[in-house]
């Protein structure tokens, strides 16, 4: 018989979300909160009767009353589960007070890990938290586990939060400090991580959570938590069971000069093996080159999807070259100064002695130019 | 497209019969036909045919309709194409139709709505947009407007040239990218407000504004949380502080420790006080003696110094006395010499005056001698200019003026003389025998013939009288020579001489006299210039001052020979210098012996006060007696004074551990720290409670994190928006600019050639003028004489001459391109007067003749006008 966990990280309460129109902003913000309940749901489907939240539960050291309180009422409404909550850098237990004054109103089965010791969580089961007491420590917080003694055969449950070395962070790098053989070194069963927004196994006993509810474009990332469970003698069993309400899909989508139809197709059929895209916050980076007729075609796609997704984020449209061809200024049905115009347009976006912009201004221009003539027509 | 003929029926005044304009050549061709003749009817009916659809029920092609005609009206044109010729038929209303044929081979090529499309083919123009035309008009009432109507026209010739500028679709372009950049900018440029660029920035600004407070506000309230935890620490690192627990012992052990020590101190004091009163005491008695002990040695060295004062005082005295009686001596010996140097400066000053009155006699005695030769020779001068006012009284009273005139006189005399003796009369002298002899002439006798009797002169006729000649001038000259006469007579007489040579000598003898008597008068005037009396005054004063200062001098000279010489002068002198040098000297010592004697006095003075003031008695045994007592006093005090120190220093070797200071010192400092430490704790505490409130404010609004991430997300959402905005105004800007340049470019690539066709024409009716071309391809301004003008400011008539001029210059460029269109003038010209008229007559002329003749139909009611034309005379029959 094992101990079975849930590991999860990085809710980042109370986030704004500030790129988005008001209310899908309140949406997103409600919807961090909300997933606090289908963790408890997924811990009781698991057996699971402990939370390690790794870091990060909070957006920032000085939440409001409400952002602060509601979250807590939440996780003393499901008091059948024994909440453990780390300090991360986004929240971190610094002069900010913010975990005197979680501690000040947490309910009594949220624990709050605020010092680097061993916590038996239950029995034979030790909790050693690397909490972060202020936004840049500089130092490895998880080397005190190594030297820490814990009763023979007990189960040693690490738990931190910021990069690890070599595999990257949530800020560039600049917290890659764990090392990776942690678990090793400090005889650890599992280390549970956070920081990372996404899955990610770094050893059978590390692994990053991901957050339960994303918050940004993440290609193939989707919201979850994980189910751990150790048993003396064994590798961690490690279980992602999804949690999020909203997708957020980053697709790259290189275009092709006839090909947009399909390109698009596809796309949508890859964006609805997800939630319905009225909760999904798509993001395209596009490349590639486009017609004349492509480009009324992709525009079409792109007014289907903006009305369609919970935001459809398109980026590097400027970047799409456009490509004319003669049938194209034919097509203008113009003679004299519309088509000489289109044909100064077409060589100016084209001329590699102006700059990128300057070139993109005139294909800009030329595009203009034809939507007008397809409007006309 | 060339017509040959045209064929109309039941419309405008033309009715069943018709009408029927045949013959038309490839060339001019004119139609002179009174007014209401129906012209205008044979232009719209054609226009109508041409580019109406047969079905068209519209009012311009009922308007059309024959008034009494029940047919529909119909047309027939006769055309050719590419050197094919055409026959097109059309009927509108009733039994309407349309029917293209070839001629030559009479096959109907194609009926109705195919007919009508394959005419517009071959006059290249679409049915259906009504153009372009095929023709080029200028029609009565319309012929005042530019070429400007003629839109079709442009387009047609736009695909002929195939330089075309856009037409419509450029406009509809171009209006829409300035209709959209109207929303971004203003016609200046300037982003307009309320405009999408302008919201964008002013969203991005505004937002910017609210990110900086919610920045402050972000920070303060992560300040407050630092600083409520910083303030929380101290208040327990105070509060915890086991100093505080021992601050108020220190304070008590501080305070008994002082009142110990101020016991001791007070002890201490007094005991001090003591041995400084009897240490005192005993200076005191010991100075007593030393004062006293010195008294008496001063009393006796005083006493002696006032015996040797007294001594040098009487030698003083004798000094004093001796020199004062060598100074009176000195005194009395300078009196003397002094008041002979006196006596002897008065009779050096008496010589002087003798000295001076011995020069002034002599310069006396000068003067008198100068002025008895003045008054001498004055009176010499005085006789002469006597002697010469008596012969100038002699002489006439005559001057050279008068000499001149008496000479003017007989110079006028000999002048008319001259003149008179010139004039003479000829005669013929006829003498009988009995008159020989008988007649003379001055004192020849003359005999038979010619005479010349001059002026002067008289034939005297022996017993019978004279002859003289009386002619007018001779007569007048004779009166000038006897007036002539008289004037030089009444000269003469007035100034008694007998000739003018006379009066010149007389006069000149005057005016030498005159001279000599001015020159003596002056020469009077500068001896006595205040006048001979003050010459004799001056004479008489001098003479009488030398008698006075002759004998004055003689007095003198006696009192002075009495006088010392010069050398006892000097000795006196030497002898003065000496002895008051010596008075000085006397003067000096008697001074310093008086300051000695002075001092001699006020030191006995001093030294009798000193002795008074010591207050000793006189006697040496009384004084010695009073040096012991006082000893004695001094030993006693001295012994009291070192027994009480003695003591003091017993009870200082038994002092506290620390001084009163710094007892003292240490309790002000622990007293200053626990009041520091507790007011600290109460500001701490203070500070805390105000805090807590400040942070649970603000914990109660919003995120203060989140809303500093909420504004940065929106800023950037927003800046990417202004940027996208930019960037749709950019591209706008790109896209208007590149249809306005390739709109400029093309039009001046297609108006060239028009212009070079019109320039040949206009130069022909308006020589040296140029035409610009506007937008709308007509003429738009004229360049005559270096003046630029708007073809709106020209007269009715110059416009429409420009307007048929450019039509000309078009329809030549069709021609060269092998799209030739006719050109119907209606009524044109009506408005030119003769010379413009007969010009324009030319260009029709020239243009519709040569390789690539333009056909022309002209219309017109002015029979006498068009007779000046030409042209293939064309006369209307019925159909």
């Amino acid at each position: 018989m094992g101990f079975t966990f849930i590991h999860t990280a990085d809710w980042q309460l109370g986030k704004s979300f500030g790129q988005f129109p008001a209310d899908a902003g309140a949406a997103l913000r409600r919807a961090r909160q909300n997933v606090i309940a289908r963790i408890a749901e997924a811990a009781r489907g698991a057996g699971a009767e402990h939370v390690l939240v790794a870091g990060d539960v909070w957006d920032s050291a000085i939440p409001s009353h409400a952002t602060l309180r509601q979250p807590l009422t939440i996780m003393g409404e499901a008091g059948d589960i024994q909440w453990w909550l780390l300090p991360g850098n986004h929240d971190p237990d610094g002069a900010d007070g913010l975990w005197d004054r979680i501690d000040d109103v947490k309910p009594k089965n949220v624990h709050t890990l605020r010092r680097a010791e061993a916590f038996e969580i239950c029995s034979d089961v030790f909790l050693l938290p690397a909490p972060w007491a202020r936004i840049q420590h500089g130092q490895d917080l998880t080397d005190w586990m190594s030297g820490c003694e814990t009763p023979e055969g007990a189960l040693r449950i690490g738990i931190a939060h910021g990069g690890v070395r070599g595999f990257g962070s949530e800020d560039n790098g600049a917290r890659e400090i764990i090392p990776p053989n942690r678990a090793e070194t400090a005889k650890l069963d599992y280390l549970a991580l956070g920081d990372w927004h996404g899955f990610k196994t770094i050893s059978p006993r590390m692994a990053y959570s991901g957050t339960p509810e994303p918050d940004r474009h993440k290609s193939g990332a989707r919201g979850q938590v994980l189910a751990v469970t150790l048993k003396t003698g064994h590798l961690p069993k490690i279980e992602s069971l999804p949690t999020a309400s909203y997708d957020w899909p980053l697709v790259d989508l290189a275009l092709q000069p006839g090909a947009v139809k399909t390109l698009t197709q596809e796309l949508r059929r890859s964006l609805e093996t997800g939630h319905p895209l009225r909760q999904t916050h798509a993001r395209v980076n596009l490349s590639g080159e486009m017609t004349v007729e492509d480009w009324a075609e992709f525009e079409a796609f792109l007014e289907e999807m903006t009305g369609e997704c919970a935001s459809f984020d398109v980026r590097g449209m400027s970047d799409v070259r456009l490509v004319v061809v003669a049938e194209d200024i034919d097509s203008l049905d113009a003679q004299g100064s519309v088509r000489e115009t289109a044909e100064r347009l077409a060589a100016r976006s084209e001329n590699s002695d102006l700059s990128r912009g300057d070139r993109q201004i005139a294909s800009d221009a030329l595009r203009l130019l034809f939507s007008y003539a397809s409007q006309t027509a | 497209m060339r017509l040959t003929s045209i064929c109309l029926r039941n419309v405008g005044p033309f009715g069943s019969e018709g009408v029927r304009l045949a013959g038309i050549s490839p060339g001019l061709n004119v139609v002179c036909e009174t007014n209401e003749f129906g012209k205008s009817s044979i232009l719209d009916a054609l226009q109508l045919i041409l580019y109406q659809p047969f079905s068209s029920t519209k009012a311009d092609v009922k308007s059309r309709m024959h008034a009494a005609s029940t047919d529909g009206f119909e047309g027939e044109i006769y055309f050719e194409v590419d050197g094919r010729q055409y026959c097109f038929w059309k009927r509108f209303l009733k039994r309407k139709g349309a029917r293209l044929l070839d001629v030559s081979s009479g096959d109907i090529l194609a009926v109705d709505r195919t007919a009508e499309e394959k005419l517009a083919s071959l006059l290249r123009a679409d049915v259906s947009q009504k153009g372009p035309s095929g023709l080029l008009w200028v029609k009565q009432g319309y012929s005042m407007e530019a070429v400007k109507d003629d839109g079709q026209i442009a387009s047609r010739l736009e695909g002929e040239l195939g330089t075309l500028i856009g037409g419509d679709r450029a406009r509809t372009y171009l209006t829409r990218v300035n209709a959209e950049l109207a929303e971004y900018l203003t016609p200046s440029g300037q982003e307009k407000k309320g405009g999408p660029l302008r919201r964008a920035r002013e969203a991005v600004v505004a937002t910017q504004s609210e990110l900086d407070e919610a920045l402050r506000r972000r920070d303060m309230t992560a300040s407050i949380g630092a600083e409520l935890s910083r303030v929380t620490a101290d208040i327990t690192r105070l509060t915890q502080d086991a100093d505080m627990e021992t601050a108020a012992q220190q304070i008590e052990q501080a305070r008994a420790d002082m009142t110990a020590a101020r016991r001791f101190a007070d002890s201490l004091e007094l005991r001090q006080a003591k041995s400084t009163e009897a240490a005192a005491a005993a200076q005191r008695a010991a100075t007593r003696q030393a004062e006293y002990i010195s008294a008496c040695v001063s009393f006796d060295k005083t006493r002696e110094q006032l015996g040797l004062l007294d001594a040098q005082h009487e030698q003083s005295l004798e000094d004093l006395k001796t020199l004062k009686t060598q100074r009176t001596e000195l005194r009395r010996s300078l009196s003397e010499n002094e008041t002979r140097r006196d006596e002897l400066d008065r009779v050096r000053k008496r010589r002087d005056e003798i000295q001076r009155q011995t020069q002034r006699l002599e310069t006396l005695q000068k003067d008198q001698q100068r002025l008895g030769a003045c008054l001498e020779h004055y009176a010499a001068l005085k006789s002469k200019q006597a002697r010469l006012t008596e012969h100038l009284s002699d002489l006439p009273a005559l001057t050279r003026a008068d000499v001149e005139s008496l000479r003017r006189a007989a110079d006028e005399v000999q002048q008319y003389d001259i003149e008179l003796t010139a004039l003479s009369t000829p005669l013929y002298l006829e003498l009988t025998e009995a008159g020989a002899g008988k007649v003379t002439l001055g004192e020849n006798i003359l005999s038979s013939g010619p005479v010349e009797l001059t002026g002067g002169s008289a034939l005297k006729i022996a017993g019978i009288g004279e002859i003289r000649s009386d002619e007018r001038q001779l007569r007048e000259t004779r009166r000038n020579l006897d007036r002539a006469r008289q004037t030089q007579a009444d000269l003469l007489a007035q100034f008694s001489v007998s000739d003018a040579a006379e009066a010149a000598t007389i006069a000149d003898q005057r005016h030498e006299l005159e001279e000599s008597r001015k020159h003596i008068t002056a020469e009077m005037a500068r001896l006595a210039p205040e006048g001979l009396s003050a010459i004799e005054t001056a004479f008489h004063s001098a003479e009488s001052e030398i008698r006075d200062l002759a004998d004055h001098l003689e007095d003198t000279q006696a009192e002075a020979s009495e006088a010392e010489d010069r050398d006892e002068d000097i000795d006196i002198g030497e002898r003065l210098r000496t002895e008051r040098a010596k008075l000085e000297v006397l003067d000096d010592a008697l001074a310093a012996a008086r300051q000695t004697l002075a001092k001699t006095q006020a030191e006995q003075a001093r030294l009798k006060e000193k002795l008074t003031g010591l207050n000793l008695p006189r006697d040496l045994t009384a004084r010695t007696a009073g040096a012991e007592k006082l000893a004695g006093e001094t030993l006693d005090a001295e012994a009291k004074a070192r027994a009480l120190r003695a003591d003091t220093e017993a009870l200082k070797a038994s002092a506290p551990e620390h001084s009163l200071d710094l007892l003292q010192a240490r309790l002000t400092r622990l007293e200053a720290a626990a009041e520091t430490a507790r007011q600290e704790l109460e500001t701490l505490k203070t500070n805390a409670a105000r805090l807590q409130a400040r942070r649970e404010a603000a914990f109660e609004g919003g995120d203060a994190e989140g809303v500093v991430a909420l504004l940065e997300a929106r800023l950037e959402t927003e800046q990417d928006e202004l940027a996208r905005r930019n960037r749709e105004k950019d591209v706008r800007v790109l896209l208007r600019d590149t249809l306005v340049e390739t709109q400029t470019r093309l039009r001046e690539a297609y108006t060239a050639p028009v212009m070079a066709e019109l320039a040949p024409l206009l130069s022909r009716v308006f020589p040296g003028a140029r035409a610009e071309l506007g937008d709308a391809l007509g003429v738009d301004s004229v360049l005559r004489q270096g003046k630029l003008e708007k073809i709106a400011q020209l007269s009715g008539g110059t416009q429409e001459q420009f307007a048929i001029l450019t039509r000309l210059a078009y329809a030549r460029l069709l021609a060269r391109s092998g799209a030739s269109a006719p050109v119907i003038l209606d009524d044109a010209l009506v408005y030119a007067d003769d010379a413009r008229r007969d010009a324009m007559f030319d260009v029709l002329g020239l243009v519709s003749s040569g390789e690539t003749p333009i056909q022309i139909l002209y219309l017109s009611c002015h029979s006498g006008a068009t007779r000046h034309l030409g042209g293939n005379r064309i006369t209307p029959q019925p159909w």
